[in-house]
């Protein structure tokens, strides 16, 4: 062990265990029931086509290039010109 | 098998494959309604799993990149929620999306974010623990960390875009040159949460996640930063109780 790493374990972990810190109370005492889904990720909606009785067709384009239209402009996140 | 169960896999394969017709009496028209249903059920699975990709690409550009992910990656669970945690690693190696080359470090973060939210509970890891054990073996400590929890390395600024893409967000300009690695974490309430790591507090972090020993992180951070502050570090892993196991290396 290196005298450098020794010596800041033995000081960091010294005082971190004096500090005796209160680890956070778990999710499950606050009552979150498990198997709860995300808001706006029902399971059921997820895969909402086969059990909410509607039918989505989804074809495969005719000749549609890549050509990104959302966010990454905006953002300032195009890095260089998307490959068509 | 018997005859009926090699009948469904049959039907299955033939669903996952649309190349493929095994057997002359399933219907063409009548697969056709099962490979939609299978394709699309999947596509908008991947476009709720990864909301911030979907605005990053747009509507279209996600929906072909589904598409062509849904192709060449079955589904192997029953659970959907286990389906997509290779969409990072395909658009790594997906030419359309090469002009975005922080892409798979977002995918990668929504996938751990999903996973996170639904990972089991254990009990977090309390200082009191750590004052069990004799100082002369603190160096030779392993941590494991809370299913939920988890570190990101990036070079990319993960948490501004993960930000700017929240409903609320003032939607200033991300800096892409500005490195934002993540410690990743439930919090009490059950959300997960995303805590920037300085450099030398990422390595370290790191390193822990990937097993390292104390004195193999620590060696690992001072080597990036003598003035690594492992204290603060360490009082960051546990306040927000990322870790939940502590051993000493044999």
């Amino acid at each position: 062990m290196s005298f450098t790493s020794q010596t800041l374990i033995a000081s960091a972990l010294t005082a971190v265990v004096a500090m005796t810190v209160a680890a956070p109370a778990m999710a499950a005492e606050k009552e979150k029931c498990y198997g709860v889904a995300m808001a706006g990720k029902n399971d059921c909606a997820a895969a909402g086509h086969s059990c909410a009785g509607q039918s989505k067709v989804d074809k495969d384009p005719m000749d549609w290039k890549y050509v990104a239209k959302g966010s990454c402009s905006q953002m300032g996140g195009m890095l260089e010109p998307m490959k068509k | 098998m018997t005859a009926a169960g090699q009948w469904q896999q049959a039907l299955l394969d033939a669903i996952r494959d649309p190349q493929w017709q095994p057997d002359p009496d399933f219907p063409a028209a009548g697969l056709a309604v099962y490979r939609n249903n299978y394709r699309v059920g999947l596509m908008e699975w991947l476009a709720q799993l990864y909301p911030i990709c979907r605005q990053l690409l747009g509507e279209e550009f996600f929906t072909a990149l589904a598409r062509e992910f849904v192709r060449v990656t079955p589904s192997r669970s029953g659970n959907l929620h286990r389906y997509g945690g290779e969409l990072a690693g395909f658009i790594a190696g997906f030419a359309p999306c090469a002009g975005l080359p922080y892409l798979p470090d977002v995918a990668r973060l929504e996938w751990a974010l999903h996973r996170g939210y639904y990972a089991a509970d254990a009990a977090p890891l309390a200082a009191a623990n750590l004052a069990a054990i004799d100082p002369a073996s603190w160096g030779r400590l392993r941590f494991g960390f809370q299913p939920a929890a988890c570190v990101l390395a990036s070079n990319w600024p993960l948490a501004a875009i993960h930000a700017w893409h929240q409903p609320d967000s003032a939607r200033q300009p991300v800096d892409m040159q500005q490195p934002q690695p993540l410690l990743l974490y439930r919090d009490s309430v059950g959300d997960m949460q995303l805590t920037v790591l300085e450099y030398a507090a990422a390595a370290f972090c790191h390193a822990l996640y990937q097993g390292s020993t104390l004195e193999q992180a620590t060696t690992a951070a001072l080597a990036l930063d003598s003035g690594f502050d492992l204290q603060a570090t360490l009082l960051l892993l546990l306040r927000c109780g990322a870790l939940a196991t502590v051993e000493e290396a044999s």
